[in-house]
This record gives structure tokens, sequence and C-alpha cells, in this order.
């Protein structure tokens, strides 16, 4: 009996020591990006500064662990952070300090690290995390709109919310304006068959929505939209701060675009088609 | 006399009720639209419509003609471009194949004055769908190039295979216009600037809802299937009468799990098929609210007036409307509340009678083997517009 529990208690420190672990440092960031000549602010909790990757970044985590994520803040302000899926899990990040930030047990599915502070809110500051996620494929949409110019003020401190006359011409998935073209890490590839699994963050200002050609998929999971979870779909709304997980499974080959239906958004430098629209490739 | 010689014509033309049949049309898109608004400004607008030169009516509607086949059909669809741009069909939610998306990036365009492609797809999935131009879609959509695509189920008046069985059927496409865009489309500016100002049922506002015959009429024991689409850029809520008691069985093509819902918010692209069911006489409308994404503001309302009759107890008064439905019909239209028997025709639009015969007190069904298109009912001077799909 005594040899048993002797065993359990080892084999649950040894438990704790494997599975906790440092996932990833992220940078948090907010810079100013130029596309086609045309700038504006984006916040993220990137990976790399060198070059500055302006899109968030998506970490694997195993949801039945207590993994941690470093954040080394590089901006001049401080940030609070906060679960999307769970609004009392915060973290506050002092200006230029590092902070390990440890995850509660998470659920199966797409969770978002999202920011309470106004630049990050505003600019997009965040994180995806996918827990526990199986596929052949696994993407990820994360979709942002601004305005160019009131980016800047937002980026100054001189604009603290989104104005009631806001007209937004920066659309982007994955950071991108321009993710259309084949640059882009919002393009899916697979092939017939295969199970592809994406998980969509709205980190913007607006509710977003997204509609498939070619396929209906599956929403597995949706953070405010529980009542839709099992919907075969192939247009839908993604809420602000909403993160969704999608399953795709082709049963066709071809190219098929898909795009927010507000079609206001396919737009970057008024070139359509730009902003929020990719592409699904799909192979014999 | 005239009834037998055209189902003997028309008979050659369709086989009746069979499912899984080829079915071919023609469409037609044009640039050179025009419409009265109700405020009585005159808008341009491009779109789509029949194309039958015989009878000259190759005219564009907003919306565009429904489009409705049943479930197995293999549809061709011409499409002639009769306009100075290049236009597509994208088939918005029937998961056609590449080569008939209607992408002008992964496909091809239909080449501007005359020219032509043929769409080909099987019907997968009963359910409400749209169709749509995808050339420069910001632009195009919102001058007016859509309209609904309905797939039938092999059950009888439901919307679905196994559910959303109804009596009587409405289908509202929602949509909304940019008015500055249709009164300038050549110069519409930057497209990020983009303000609906007006907004439609069916491609009718305010009072013309009414006037042009898309309310809800029936009594408590109607059961009302209502396809709803939103083929706009924002949030469309359709809220319910009180004591009409909305279930919700599909969304998008596919059948879900059946829940009540007094409201029911439509995001761009989306569909939903639902079934009311009236728990009391009504005499109330739908409202139709259309909002921004970008703020949440609400740019315009429309109402579809509900008129449900207690016809249980007491003989109730009411007009001497006849009630006519399906409408649009396929194969067989009713007849209904016809206060006293009497002759009755029905002509197409320029006027040739295609039926003549006599309608009994009551409910008449009457089969008709027809074209699709417009006609006209005429029973004691007053007229009745029917559509045939
Ligand atoms: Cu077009
Ligand atoms: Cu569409």
């Amino acid at each position: 009996m005594k040899r048993i529990l002797i065993l359990l208690l080892i084999s649950m420190a040894f438990h704790h020591v494997t599975k906790a672990a440092i996932l990833d440092s992220l940078y948090l960031i907010k810079e100013s990006v130029t596309y086609n000549a045309t700038t504006f602010y984006k916040g993220a909790l990137s990976d790399s500064l060198q070059p500055i990757q302006y899109d968030n970044a998506v970490l694997t985590v195993q949801g039945s662990s207590n993994d941690s994520i470093v954040i080394m803040n590089m901006d001049t302000i401080d940030y609070e952070l906060y679960l999307n899926t769970d609004n009392n899990q915060t973290w506050t990040i002092t200006a230029e300090d590092t902070l390990t930030i440890e995850l509660p047990l998470l659920d199966w599915g797409t969770h978002a690290i999202l920011s309470t502070t106004t630049e990050g809110k505003l600019l997009g500051t965040a994180c995806i995390l996918q827990v526990d996620l199986q596929a052949d494929h696994i993407y990820s949409w994360d979709q942002w709109d601004m305005n160019n110019v009131l980016s800047q003020e937002i980026a100054a401190g001189t604009e603290i919310s989104i104005p009631a006359t806001y007209r937004p011409n920066v659309f982007t998935i994955n950071a991108d304006p321009l993710a259309p073209m084949d640059t882009s890490n919002a393009l899916i590839h697979g092939y017939v068959g295969d199970t592809i699994l994406i998980s969509v963050l709205n980190s913007g200002n607006m509710v977003h929505n997204i509609h498939f050609h070619g396929y209906h998929c599956t929403i597995l999971g949706a953070s405010k939209q529980s009542d839709r979870v099992g919907w075969s779909k192939d247009s839908f709304p993604v809420m602000i701060g909403e993160t969704m997980t999608l399953r795709l499974v082709p049963d066709q080959p071809g190219v098929y675009p898909v795009h927010n239906h507000n079609l206001a958004t396919l737009l970057y430098n008024n070139n359509y088609p730009s902003g929020m629209m990719t592409m699904i490739k799909i192979y014999e | 006399m005239m009834r037998n010689k055209l189902i003997i014509i028309f008979s050659i033309l369709l086989t009746s009720n069979s499912f899984s049949q080829v079915q071919e049309i023609d469409l037609v898109s044009r640039m050179d639209g025009s419409k009265t608004l109700i405020d009585g400004t005159v808008i341009e607008f491009w779109g789509y419509g029949e194309d039958d030169p015989n009878l000259n009516n190759d005219k564009i509607f907003i919306p565009g003609p429904v489009l409705r086949f049943n479930v197995g059909d293999t549809v061709i669809i011409n499409l002639t471009n009769d306009s100075p741009e290049d236009h597509t069909i994208h088939w918005h939610g029937l998961d056609v194949d590449q080569a008939n998306d209607g992408v002008p990036s992964t496909t091809d365009a239909v080449g501007s004055f005359g020219g032509e492609f043929t769409y080909t797809f099987v019907c997968k999935e009963p359910g409400t769908y749209l169709y749509h131009c995808h050339v420069l879609t910001t632009l195009h959509l919102a001058m007016g190039m859509y309209g609904s695509f309905i797939i039938d189920p092999e059950a009888e008046d439901q919307i679905y295979e196994n559910s959303g069985k109804f009596t009587k059927e409405y289908n509202y496409l929602f949509s909304e216009m940019n008015t500055s865009w249709n009164l300038n489309p050549l110069s519409p500016g930057q497209f990020y600037l983009y303000e609906a100002d007006y907004a439609m049922v069916n491609g009718w506002a305010g009072s013309e809802i009414e006037d042009k015959n898309q309310s809800i009429e029936g009594t408590i024991n109607d059961s009302i299937g209502m396809r709803l689409a939103n083929v706009g850029y924002g949030r469309v809520e359709t809220i319910f009468p009180n004591d009409l008691e909305v279930s919700v069985y599909g969304s998008d093509g596919r059948e879900v799990a059946e829940y009540t819902a007094d409201t029911i918010q439509l995001y761009p692209g989306e569909r939903f098929g639902v079934v009311g069911y009236p728990q009391t006489a009504i005499d109330d409308s739908i409202e139709v609210n259309y909002y921004d994404l970008r703020n949440e503001n609400l740019l315009y309302t429309n109402y579809i007036p509900v008129s449900i009759i207690d016809d249980t107890g007491l003989e109730t008064f009411s007009s001497n409307k006849l009630s006519i439905y399906p409408n649009p019909f396929r194969e067989e239209i009713v007849i209904d509340k016809v206060k006293k028997r009497g002759s009755a025709s029905i002509t197409d639009l320029n006027g040739k009678i295609v039926w003549d015969g006599t309608l009994e007190e009551g409910e008449n069904k009457v089969r008709l083997n027809l074209d699709q298109g417009v006609y006209v009912l005429t029973y004691q001077s007053q007229q009745y517009k029917l559509i045939k799909h």
C-alpha cells in the first residue's frame, strides 16, 4: 500500500515535470506595416523580430498540461492580456518587461490570448492556441480590420476607441491584406478526402464572416456560438474576439476562394480581390 | 379545348413530377436595368433575366429570377452576356466544381457583348441557395446581380427531405443598395466607403412589399414555410410576430437540430429554412432590420405583413380576395377562398389565354403545364399575378 502511494507520488511529480513546458517565446509588438505604399499599425504576439512577423503566433497546446509562454513586451506601455474562453484568466505585462504566463488546462479546440489594453485590443494583438487538434492538415485564419489613418492615431495614443464613423480600409487574414496571393500562409492545401482543421480568430473590431466556395465545412467549436456547433455551413459569422474550429473534408479537387461575404472587405487600396479572401487548393 | 391543346404541347416539353431530370434554362446578364425606388428616385441596375428572344422578355430584375429545381436534377444554365462588361454566375452554397464556380480567376469570365457560357451541375442537397456575379463582386453584386436558387426535396411541400413541412410557402431574399453607386455605377469611388441606404425584400421596399403580394396570408391551421436569405453586406435581423411560433429546420442547404426562435440573425450569404406555426389570429408583420457591420447602426427596416385568420369558429369577415398558393408554383396551383362559383381565365403577359374554366366555391386545384414566367389570373374583374417556375 505504502509502495503504491510512493509510486503514485513519484509518477505525479514526473508527470508535472515532463508535461509542463515552455511552448514558445513571443514578442509583443506594435509596429507599422507597409503594403503597396499604404501604411498601417498592427499589434501582434509575434514569433520573430528579424524579420518582423506581423501575424499573431499560432501555438500547438496540449490541453492536459499547464504549459507556459514567455512574452517579451517590446512596447513602451503596459498590456493586459486575457484568455478569450475564460475572462477570469488575465495577465499584466509591464512595459519592456518579460513575463512567463502559465496556461490553465484547456478544452479541445481553438482558444486565443487577446488584449484588453486599447492598443492591443484595437490593433489585433493576439495569440492563437490550438489545443489537441489532430488532422491531416491544420491551418489558422486570423481576421482583423482597421482604418490605416485611425491605426496611427491609436498607436500614438491620440485615439482610444473605434469611432461611430469607423470606415475600415484594411482587412487582413493573418495580418496580410493580400491574402489571395500565393505568398499568404492563409492558403489551404490538401487532397480529396483529407481531414483539414482550420482555427479561426476574429481579432478585429467588427463581426466578420466566412463563405466557402466548393465545400461546406462543419463547425466543431465556436466560443460565442455554441448553438451552432455541429452545423454544416458554407457561410457563417465570426464574432468579435471569437475563436472557432472548422473541419473541412474536401470531396472534390479544385481551386476555390474562401472569403468574407461582406464584400466591402475584399479590398486593399481599392483593389479587388484583396483583403479577407484566400484560396483552398485541393488535389486529386 | 384550349386547355387540352396546351397540355399536349407542353407534355412534350415537360414530363411532370418525376425527379432527377435534366433541366435547361437560358439566362441573360445585362447592365441596362432601371428601377424606381419608393421615394421616386430612378436608379440604374445590373442583373439577370430570363433569355427568351421569342417572347422578347430578356428583361432584368432585382433580384434575378428565382431558379428552382428538384434534388437530383442536372441543371444546364446557358448564360448570354448582353452587356459591355464581363460577368459570371457563382452558385453560392451549391458546392459546384471549379469549372462551374463562376470565379474569373479560377475559371473564365463570360465576355462582354454576347459572350456565352454554359454552367452544368447536379442539385445535390435540398435547401436555399443564392447566385450572383463574381466579377469585381463588391460592385457587381451591389448593382443587383443576384437571385435565389431553391432545391426542393422529394417530399412534397417540405423545405428539407426530413423536415420543414408547410401548407404555405414564402421565400424572402433580403438585399441592400448603396444608391449612390446605382446612380453613378461608372464612378462608384472608393469601395470601402460603401454605404447601404436602401434595403429590400425580394427587391421591394416599404409599402411595395404588401403591394407586390409578398405578405403572408393564411389561417391558424396553416404552417408557413419560409426560406430566408441575406445577400447584402450587413446583418439582417428578422423579428417574428409573437403569435407566430417559428421553428428553424436548417441553414445553408443542410438540416440542423430543430429549435424555436423569435428572431433570426442572418449574416452575409447565410440562409435559413423555417416554418411558422400561428398560435392565434395574427394581424402583424415580420420586422426586418438591416444593420451595418462596422458599427451596428440600423440602416433600414422593412415590414412583411402577416395576416392569419381564425376560421375555426364562426364565419369571419374577410375580403373578397382570393388566396393563391403556392405562388410561385410548379405544376399545381391552389386557388382558394373563392366566395362564389364563377368563370376565370389565366393569360400570359402578351394577353394570350393559357387556361380558362370555372372556379367552384372554396378551394380549387388547377394543374397547369406552362413555361416558366409570369401569368395573370382574372376572376370577377380582379387580377392576380401567378409565377410559374
Ligand atoms: Cu458582373
Ligand atoms: Cu456568394
